[in-house]
C-alpha cells in the first residue's frame, strides 16, 4: 500500500490536479475474512504496462482539453422542497440539504433565488438571510417598492463553506412595527419559489483504483439522483452470467433505495462512452490480465478516464457466479485494485419472509428496531420535523375480518403552562389516523406526580391505539407530528421561547403477528411495490427469469432494473435468482416465474391459453374490463369484490409500442405465480423499465390489477382477477372465506335456521333409525 | 447483428428526420392562413365557479385561504394567462398590513394591498401570471392578510373579510401545440381531462347508414362518458370536414375525404391524421370494408382505447361478454355493500382544520329501486376525529345539502362503543339514509365542524390540529332493494337516461331517427347519446338505430324528430299522456270517483287510460317530451323527444345537458320546452316496470287498485266465515255424537 501511495503523489507532481491514474500494482489482494491464512492461490496479478501507457495517453488528452470541470443545476425542488418556502413570523426558516460526491470538489457555486416578500415588512429592520450550513453568506433587503412582487436575484456562495453534506437555509427577519408585536403576525411573510436554482461548478477528483472504496464511484450515497449504471457483456451471455448480472444489479438497487437504479445493457465489450460501469466477463478478455480464479478488479473505462470499470471475472461463468457473489456479500472487506477469491462460504438458505428490510411477522416488533437511529424519533422545537417510520410489512399477510394492528405506543412530550390545544398526530400514509391531545400542565387534573418532575423533563404516556393492516401493507409511513400552540402571554410580552419536544419511545412495539399469510393473486400492485411473491424468499432462491432464447439488450436490461427493485425491496441481494432461456425454461419447475420477452414470442406458444394479453411485433391481443371505464380502482377489504374480470378481447393490427405486464398463475404448478414483461418490440421494454421506476411521467399512476398496459405517459389497468390463491388460512376463516364468495353481502337471515332445521332433521332421522334397530334385532 | 453504434447512427438520423417533419409542420401551421389570425382567436374565458362550484371564496381571519385547482390542455401550449379578479373587502383593514396574495403553486405571484379608502366597492384588478412553471395541474390560491389593529387582536373578528367573485376570470391565449398521430395519447386531444369546459366536438357523418349513425353514437356516448359533468356538446356535420378542430370522422367504405390521403380499409379501421383545414386539430377516423366493420371498428375503439398504439390499427371483431342490467361502471353496485373507498380515494376522505370543507362522496343509483317498502338504506359508517372531550365537535351526514344526521364528536357512548368494537381509533354508527333523499343521483357529504380555538384578544395563536377521515372501509349497502319503478318517469331519463341505461351498453335500446335526418336531429341524437355515457359510465356499443318504417321489436324505443310529425308518431299519437285533467283526476284516488276511475280503468285495461280522453296536440314552437309504454311490446317505455323545428330540438337537449335546474323540474309523462324553461304537463303513471317479487307485487298491484282490495277483503271474509261455520259446525256434531268409534280406535293403538 506504501508504494502505491508514494506512487500517487508523483503522479500527482507530474500531472498537477486535474489528472490522476492511479495504478495498483496488484499489490493488494481482497480477502474474504472467513479464510483465517491467505491461501495460496490468491497470486497477485501482473500488471500489463501496455494498458497502463493507453490509457495514460488518453487521460492526458482530457487534461488538455479541460473537460474535468462540469456544471449540476439543482432547483430547489430537486434537493426535497416538494412545496415553495414560506417563512412566516418574525424569526421563520426553512432548509434544503444538499451534497457533494466523493470523486468531486466544488470550484464555485451560484443561487439564483426567485422570491417575494410581504408589503408590511419594514424595511429597515427586516431582511431574508441565505445560510449555508448555519453561516449567513447574503442578507437580501426588502426595500417596499419591491414588495408583493416576484424578485429574481443572484447570488455566489462560498466555496470554502461547501463540503460533503451541506445544508441550505432560507430565513426571514421580519418586523411590522417598532412598537409591541405579535411575533407569528400573518403579515410577516416571505415566500422562495422551489424553482429557484443552485448551480455547483464541481472539479473531478479522480478516485484510486481501489476496490476498498467500494460502492463508490460506481454508487455514492451522497448523489440523490437516480443511479444509471451500465452493464456491460464481453464475451458470455449465458445463464449463469445473467445471474451474476442480477446479483449485482440487486445489490447496487438495494443500496440506491428510494432513488432508484437502471442498468443500461452493452454487448460485446462495447463500453459506455462516459462514466461508470461493470463489465462482466468470462475467460480472457482482451487488454486485461489472465485469471488465477474468481477476480474482482476496478481499471479506468478506456472511453473514458474519470470513469471506472468494475471487472467482475471468472475463468468459467461458475467462477463469475462466485465472484459476484464475493462482490455482493463480503464488498467491505476488498481492497487494492484486484481482488481474487479464494474461497467463499456458502451462504446458509433463506427462510420466507426474512428479508433484512421486512418487519418481522414473528414476534412484536420495537420502533426502535426500524429506525437507523434512536435520535430519529425525537422531534424537537415548534417546526420540529415529523418522527416517521417506514416500514416494509410483507404484502400478502391477510386482514380481512380480522383485528386491527395493535400498537403500544408510548411518548414522552413537554407540558406547557396555561391553556394549550397542543396534540400529537398519528397519520399512516399521510393519511389521519388518530390523535392524542398533550395537556398542558394546567390541564391536567391529578398533578400530584406532576410535582416529581423536574422543569426541563418531559411527561411519559403510554396509549394503545390500533392501525387498520391496509394502511401498512407493502410499503407504508408511519408519521408522528408533535404540534405545539404557542402560549402567547398577551400583548408585549410575547417571546416565543423553544423549548418544547416530543419523543417516541423506542420500546414502543407494533404488533403483526395475527395475521395469516395469504394473498389472492395475481396481484401486479405487491409485485411493483415489494416484488412480492418472488421476494418471500430475499435470495430469490425459488425466482426463475425466463428470457427468449436470444434475448435482447434491452430485455436483460428490464430484468436488471427488476432485480435493482427486489434489491431495493428485501435490502438482500438476489444471490440465487436462476435464468433460463426459450419455451424449455418455461418448463422450471416449482418456481415463480417472471418471463421477459419482446418482438416476436412464438416462443410463448403454449402458454397463450393462460395469458390474458400478448404482443408479437405488430399483432397484439388485449383483454380489457369495465376496470378502463372506473374513475379509480381501488381494492377492497375482500379483494374479490372489487375484481374486474375480462369482459372484452380485442385483436388489433398496429405499428406502436406499448409494455404490458401480466400476471397469471403458473401452467405448471399450481400455486406458482408468473409476471410476463412483454412489449411488441425491444425498444418498448424501456416503457416497462420506466413502469418498474415509477418515472414522473406516470404521475400517479401505478402497476395494479392482474393486467396493465404501458403507454408514454400512462399506466393503466385493464382487468384486475383474482383466479389463485398463495399461502394458507385458518380452518375457520378459510370456510368463511369460502362461503363469503358466494354471500358477498353477508350470510343471508335464513341460512342458520335452514341449517337448524336440516341438523334437528338429521338427529331426529338418526334417533329414529337408533331407536327402530332394537325392535328389529 | 447491427451493431449497437450504426444503431446509434440509424436512431440519430430517424430523430432528425421526425424533427425536420415536425418543424416543417409547424412552420405550416404558422404559415396556413387560420392561423394567422390574431392572438385573441385561441383566447378563451374561465370563471372560478367553473372550476370550483362550492369553492369557498369569501377569506375570514387574519390569514383566510381560498383556491382552485386549474388544467392546461394537453394540446395547447399558453402564451399569456391573466387573472381577471374582482374582489370586495370589509371598511375596517388596516392599509399597512393589509393585502392579497395571489399565489400559482404556493408561490406568491403579486401581492395586492387593500387599501380601505372607500368601503365596500366591487374593486378589479388583473394579475399577470407567470407561464414557466406551469405543470399540467396548478394551484391558484388567494389568500388574504388582514389586520383591523395594531393592538392585541382577535384572528377571526368578523371584520376581517375579503370576498372574492367567483365570477372571476382566467383569461387564457394560447397557441396550439400539435401533437403526434398516436392512437396511444387517446382520449387525447378529443378529450382532455385537464380542461373543465364541455367537450366539444364535430362528427362528420356523410350520408349515413344506421350501422354508421351506430358507430356514431357508440363514440358519442364513450366520450360523454368521459366528459362525465362537463357535458358534451357534438355538432354534427354532414357536408365537409370543420374548418379548425378536432373532429370524429366516420367513413363509409365508398366515400372518401378531400385533402386526407388515407389507404383502403383491410378490415375495421382506426386511425388518426390531421385535420387537412387545421394542422392544430386531429380527425379520429372510423373506417371499414362495410358497415358492419365501422360498427365493429368504433367497438373495438371504445372498448380497448387505453390499449390502442400507432397512428392506424386494424382490428378484428372484438369479442364482448353480454352486459347484465344495472352493471353500469357509475352505478353502485345493488348486489353487495360498497365501501366507500371504492368511491373515493383515501386522500379525499380526510379533512384538516376546525371548520373543513366537507367530504363529498357522489353517488350514481339505479333509478328504479323501489322505496315502497324499504324507506332506508343503511350507511356503516367509521370515522376519525381529533375531539378530545364531550361535545367537542360534530359531524354532520347530509344528503344534497340536507342532513340527515348529526353526531357528537367526543360524546359519551362513543367511549362505550369503542370499548367494544375492535378499533378504538374510530367510531362506528349505523345511519339510516332515506332513499328517496338519494334518487338516481345524489352528493353524500359529511360536514366535521369543531368550535374554533380558544381565543380571546391577547392570548393564544391559531393552530389547527383538528383532524378528521371518513374510514374507507365505511359501507354504503343497497342489496336485497327490488327493481321496480312507476312510468312514465321522464326525470329518471332526464338525469339517468332510464330506462336506457339500465343495460349499460344500450343493448336494448332502438333509437328511431326520421328516414332523412337534418343536422339537428342528428346532433341532438349525438348529444343525447353522450348523456347516456355520462349516466352510465359505459359506451353504447349495443345501441340499435332504425329508421321510423322498421317498426322496433321487444326495445325500449327513444324517438328523436323535429319538424312535422312522422307517421309513426302520429299512429302513436293516441298512446301518449294527456296534459293535466287525467293527472288531476288520479291523484284523488281515495275519493269514491278516484276508485271508480281506477276501477273502470283497471277494467278496460286495454284501451290505455292515457288513450281515452284528450290528446296532446305539439306546441307550435320550442320541443315536448313525452314518455309512455310501448303499444308494440308491453312493460317496454318510448320516449319522445321532438322539435318544432331543428334548432329548438337541439336547444331543448342542450337545456336538460346543461340546466341543471330545469333538468330538475322534468318530470312526469309529458314534458314542453319553451324559451329555456321546462314545464311538466303529466304526472300520471301508467305502468311500471320491474320486479318487485311475488308479495311485493300483489302488494302493489293492490295499492294501485284498492276497489280490488275491498272485493278481496269481501271474499276473504266470506271464505273466513265459510271455514270458521263448518268447523265450528264439526265440533259441534263431534260433540253432540258419542266417540265410541274414535276410542276403540285409539285402544287399538295402544
Amino acid at each position: 500500500m506504501r508504494i502505491s501511495f508514494s506512487y500517487r503523489r508523483v503522479m500527482r507532481l507530474f500531472f498537477g490536479h486535474c489528472l490522476m491514474v492511479v495504478l495498483m500494482m496488484g499489490t493488494a489482494v481482497g480477502q474474504i475474512p472467513d479464510s483465517e491464512t491467505p491461501d495460496p492461490s490468491t497470486t497477485p496479478t501482473e500488471p500489463m504496462n501496455g494498458a497502463l501507457t493507453s490509457s495514460m495517453n488518453r487521460g492526458m488528452q482530457h487534461t488538455n482539453s479541460a473537460q474535468f470541470s462540469s456544471r449540476h443545476q439543482y432547483t430547489l425542488e430537486d434537493l426535497g422542497a416538494r412545496y415553495p418556502f414560506n417563512l412566516r413570523g418574525i424569526e421563520g426558516s426553512d432548509s434544503v440539504s444538499f451534497s457533494v460526491r466523493a470523486d468531486e470538489v466544488v470550484v464555485g457555486a451560484n443561487l439564483d433565488l426567485t422570491y417575494s416578500y410581504s408589503p408590511a415588512l419594514l424595511a429597515d429592520l427586516s431582511h431574508i438571510n441565505v445560510l449555508v450550513n448555519d453561516v449567513v453568506v447574503a442578507s437580501l433587503p426588502v426595500p417596499r417598492e419591491e414588495a408583493g412582487k416576484s424578485i429574481q436575484r443572484s447570488l455566489e456562495l462560498p466555496v470554502h463553506l461547501i463540503t460533503e453534506f451541506n445544508q441550505l437555509r432560507m430565513q426571514l427577519i421580519g418586523h411590522y412595527t417598532l412598537e409591541c408585536e405579535d411575533p407569528l403576525h400573518s403579515s410577516l411573510w416571505a415566500n422562495v419559489s422551489n424553482q429557484s436554482r443552485l448551480m455547483l461548478d464541481v472539479r473531478h477528483l479522480p478516485l484510486a483504483d481501489d476496490l476498498a472504496l467500494l460502492p463508490q464511484p460506481f454508487f455514492d450515497r451522497r448523489d440523490a439522483r437516480r443511479l444509471t449504471l451500465p452493464m456491460v457483456f464481453v464475451n458470455d451471455r449465458g445463464a449463469a452470467t445473467l445471474e451474476s448480472a442480477g446479483m449485482v444489479a440487486s445489490w447496487f438497487g438495494a443500496m440506491a433505495g428510494y432513488r432508484g437504479a437502471e442498468f443500461p445493457v452493452y454487448w460485446d465489450g462495447d463500453y459506455p462512452l462516459q462514466g461508470n460501469a461493470v463489465v462482466l466477463s468470462v475467460g480472457a478478455a482482451a487488454a486485461q490480465p489472465t485469471l488465477s480464479g474468481p477476480t474482482l478488479s476496478i481499471t479506468a473505462n478506456p472511453n473514458d478516464p474519470r470513469g471506472k470499470l468494475l471487472w467482475i471475472r471468472g475463468r468459467d461463468a461458475q467462477e463469475l457466479k462466485q465472484a459476484a457473489r464475493a462482490l455482493v456479500t463480503n464488498s467491505a472487506v476488498l481492497t487494492g485494485q484486484t481482488a481474487v477469491i479464494s474461497r467463499l462460504e456458502e451462504l446458509s438458505p433463506r427462510r420466507p419472509y426474512d428479508a433484512p428490510r421486512w418487519v418481522p411477522t414473528d414476534r412484536p416488533v420495537t420502533f426502535g428496531e426500524l429506525v437507523p437511529q434512536e435520535e430519529d424519533l425525537d422531534s424537537m422545537g415548534y417546526h420540529g420535523a415529523p418522527v416517521r417510520l417506514d416500514l416494509r410489512v410483507p404484502p400478502d399477510l391477510f386482514g380481512w375480518r380480522e383485528k386491527p394492528v395493535p400498537v403500544d405506543l408510548r411518548f414522552r412530550y413537554t407540558p406547557q403552562q396555561g391553556h394549550a390545544n397542543s396534540a400529537l398526530l398519528i397519520s399512516g400514509n399521510q393519511q389521519f389516523l388518530k390523535s392524542f391531545p398533550l395537556p398542558s400542565v394546567d390541564q391536567i387534573k391529578d398533578d400530584s406526580w406532576l410535582k416529581g418532575l423536574r422543569d426541563s423533563e418531559m411527561l411519559p404516556v403510554r396509549e394503545r391505539m390500533q392501525i387498520p393492516l391496509h394502511r401498512l401493507l407493502g410499503r407504508s409511513e408511519l408519521e408522528f407530528r408533535f404540534m405545539y400552540e404557542y402560549i402567547k402571554e398577551g400583548q408585549c410580552r410575547d417571546m416565543i421561547i423553544d423549548n418544547v419536544g416530543g419523543r417516541i419511545d423506542p420500546d414502543s412495539t407494533i404488533d403483526l403477528t395475527r395475521y395469516a399469510h395469504f394473498m389472492p393473486m395475481p396481484n401486479l400492485r405487491a409485485f411493483d411495490e415489494s416484488g412480492f411473491p418472488y421476494t418471500r424468499l430475499a435470495d430469490l432462491s425459488q425466482t426463475g427469469v425466463v428470457f427468449a432464447s436470444a434475448p435482447a439488450a434491452e430485455d436483460i436490461s428490464t430484468y436488471l432494473t427488476l432485480m435493482g427493485r427486489f434489491g431495493d425491496s428485501t435490502g438482500y441481494p438476489a444471490t440465487h435468482v436462476s435464468v433460463y432461456f426459450g419455451a424449455s425454461g418455461l418448463q422450471a419447475n416449482d418456481k415463480d416465474l417472471i418471463v421477459i420477452a419482446s418482438g416476436d414470442q412464438g416462443w410463448l406458444q403454449d402458454w397463450a391459453p393462460y395469458m390474458p394479453a400478448a404482443l408479437a411485433g405488430d399483432s397484439k391481443r388485449f383483454g380489457t374490463s369495465d376496470i378502463v371505464f372506473l374513475s379509480g380502482w381501488r381494492s377492497t377489504p375482500d379483494p374479490r369484490e372489487a375484481q374486474q374480470p375480462v369482459r372484452t378481447e380485442l385483436r388489433y393490427v398496429s405499428a406502436g409500442h406499448t409494455a404490458i405486464f401480466a400476471g397469471f398463475e403458473s401452467p405448471l404448478t399450481a400455486g406458482r405465480s408468473v409476471v410476463l414483461i412483454s412489449s411488441s418490440d425491444p425498444s418498448g421494454q424501456r416503457l416497462a423499465v420506466d413502469a418498474l421506476l415509477n418515472k414522473a411521467q406516470f404521475g400517479e399512476d401505478r402497476l395494479q390489477g392482474s393486467l396493465a398496459v404501458v403507454r408514454d405517459d400512462r399506466i393503466q389497468p385493464l382487468v384486475a382477477e383474482y383466479t389463485y390463491t398463495v399461502g394458507q388460512l385458518g380452518p375457520w376463516r378459510s370456510i368463511q372465506w369460502k362461503l363469503a364468495q358466494i354471500w358477498p353481502a353477508g350470510i343471508p337471515g335464513w341460512l342458520p335456521w335452514l341449517v337448524a332445521a336440516v341438523v334437528l332433521l338429521l338427529a331426529w332421522a338418526i334417533v329414529r333409525r337408533l331407536r327402530r334397530k332394537p325392535r328389529e334385532a | 447483428m447491427i451493431p449497437v453504434r450504426c444503431w446509434r447512427q440509424i436512431v440519430l438520423y430517424t430523430c432528425v428526420v421526425v424533427l425536420l417533419t415536425v418543424l416543417s409542420r409547424v412552420a405550416a401551421a404558422q404559415d396556413a392562413p387560420g392561423s394567422a389570425a390574431s392572438p385573441t382567436d385561441n383566447g378563451y374565458a374561465i370563471s372560478l365557479d367553473q372550476y370550483n362550484r362550492y369553492g369557498k371564496w369569501r377569506l375570514r381571519g387574519v390569514d383566510g385561504r381560498g383556491g382552485l385547482v386549474f388544467g392546461v390542455r394537453q394540446d395547447e401550449r399558453i402564451r399569456d394567462l391573466r387573472l381577471d379578479l374582482t374582489y370586495r373587502h370589509s371598511p375596517a383593514l388596516l392599509d399597512d398590513l393589509s393585502h392579497l396574495n395571489v399565489l400559482l403553486n404556493g408561490e406568491v405571484v403579486e401581492s395586492i394591498p387593500l387599501v380601505g379608502d372607500d368601503s365596500a366597492s366591487a374593486k378589479e384588478v388583473q394579475v399577470v401570471l407567470p407561464i414557466d412553471g406551469l405543470q399540467d395541474y396548478n394551484y391558484l390560491q388567494l389568500q388574504a392578510i388582514s389586520h383591523y389593529t395594531m393592538e392585541c387582536e382577535d384572528p377571526l373578528h368578523s371584520s376581517l373579510w375579503v370576498d372574492i367573485d367567483p365570477r372571476s376570470r382566467l383569461l387564457f391565449s394560447v397557441v396550439p401545440q400539435i401533437l403526434p398521430d398516436e392512437l396511444g395519447l387517446l382520449p387525447l386531444p378529443f378529450f382532455d381531462e385537464r380542461d373543465v369546459r364541455p367537450v366539444e366536438l364535430a362528427f362528420l357523418l356523410d350520408r349515413p347508414t344506421n350501422a354508421r349513425l351506430e358507430a356514431a353514437g357508440i363514440l358519442a356516448s364513450w366520450l360523454g362518458s368521459l366528459a362525465s359533468y362537463r357535458g358534451t356538446h357534438f355538432t354534427a356535420v354532414t357536408d365537409g370536414l370543420p374548418q379548425s378542430g378536432n373532429a370524429v370522422v366516420i367513413l363509409g367504405a365508398d366515400q372518401n375525404i378531400p385533402g386526407l390521403s388515407l389507404p383502403a380499409a383491410q378490415g375495421p379501421t382506426v386511425a388518426m391524421r390531421p385535420n387537412p383545414n387545421d394542422p392544430g386539430g386531429k380527425l379520429l377516423i372510423v373506417q371499414g370494408r362495410n358497415d358492419e366493420e365501422i360498427r365493429q371498428a368504433a367497438t373495438a375503439l371504445v372498448l380497448g382505447a387505453p390499449t390502442l398504439s400507432g397512428d392506424r390499427a386494424v382490428v378484428q371483431p372484438p369479442l364482448v361478454q353480454p352486459r347484465l342490467p344495472y352493471d353500469a361502471p357509475n352505478w353502485l353496485p345493488t348486489h353487495r355493500p360498497v365501501a366507500l373507498g371504492e368511491l373515493l380515494p383515501e386522500g379525499e376522505l380526510t379533512a384538516a382544520g376546525f371548520e373543513p370543507q366537507p367530504i363529498t362522496v357522489g353517488l350514481r343509483l339505479p333509478p328504479d329501486l323501489s322505496d315502497w317498502r324499504v324507506k332506508t338504506i343503511p350507511l356503516d359508517l367509521r370515522y376519525r376525529h381529533s375531539a378530545a372531550h364531550q361535545s367537542d365537535g360534530t359531524l354532520e351526514v347530509m344528503v344534497n345539502q340536507q342532513r340527515v344526521r348529526r353526531f357528537d364528536l367526543g360524546a359519551q357512548d362513543e367511549t362505550v362503543r369503542r370499548l367494544v368494537q375492535r378499533d378504538d381509533s374510530l367510531v362506528r354508527r349505523t345511519v339510516p339514509v332515506p332513499l328517496s333523499l338519494l334518487g338516481s343521483q345524489a352528493g353524500l357529504q359529511f360536514q366535521f365542524l369543531y368550535p374554533p380555538p380558544a381565543q380571546s384578544e391577547c392570548r393564544g395563536a391559531l393552530i389547527d390540529t383538528h383532524r378528521s377521515a371518513i374510514d374507507p372501509s365505511s359501507t354504503i349497502d343497497l342489496s336485497g332493494l327490488p327493481h321496480h319503478i312507476a312510468m312514465p318517469d321522464l326525470a329518471a331519463f332526464g338525469t339517468a337516461g332510464f330506462p336506457f341505461t339500465r343495460m349499460a351498453d344500450l343493448s336494448e335500446t332502438v333509437v328511431v331517427l326520421t328516414p332523412h335526418a337534418t343536422q339537428y336531429e342528428l346532433s341532438a341524437f349525438l348529444n343525447l347519446m353522450g348523456r347516456m355515457g355520462q349516466s352510465t359510465g359505459y359506451p353504447a356499443t349495443g345501441v340499435t338505430v332504425v329508421q321510423e318504417n322498421e317498426v322496433p321489436l321487444d326495445k325500449d324505443a327513444l324517438l328523436i324528430e323535429s319538424g312535422e310529425r312522422s307517421e309513426l308518431l302520429n299512429r302513436w299519437a293516441h298512446y301518449m299522456p294527456a296534459p293535466r285533467q287525467r293527472a288531476a283526476l288520479t291523484s284523488d284516488r281515495d275519493s269514491f270517483a278516484g276508485w271508480i276511475a281506477s276501477f273502470s280503468d283497471w277494467v278496460s285495461r286495454n284501451t290505455r287510460r292515457s288513450g281515452t280522453g284528450v290528446s296532446f296536440t305539439a306546441p307550435a314552437q320550442g320541443a315536448y317530451l313525452a314518455g309512455f309504454e310501448s303499444p308494440e311490446s308491453k312493460r317496454r317505455s318510448v320516449v319522445v323527444v321532438a322539435g318544432a323545428d331543428g334548432p329548438s330540438l337541439l336547444n331543448a337537449v342542450h337545456l336538460l345537458s346543461f340546466d341543471e335546474q330545469q333538468r330538475s323540474r322534468l318530470q312526469g309523462g309529458l314534458a314542453v320546452v319553451q324559451d329555456g324553461r321546462i314545464q311538466s304537463l303529466s304526472d300520471a303513471k301508467t305502468y311500471s316496470i320491474g320486479n318487485l317479487g311475488p308479495f311485493q307485487a300483489l302488494a302493489w298491484f293492490l295499492s294501485l287498485n284498492p276497489f280490488l282490495l275491498y272485493v278481496l277483503y269481501l271474499f276473504a271474509s266470506i271464505v273466513v266465515a265459510v271455514v270458521l261455520y263448518l268447523s265450528l259446525r264439526a265440533r259441534a256434531q263431534m260433540r253432540l255424537h258419542t266417540n265410541e268409534p274414535d276410542s276403540t280406535k285409539s285402544n287399538e293403538l295402544n
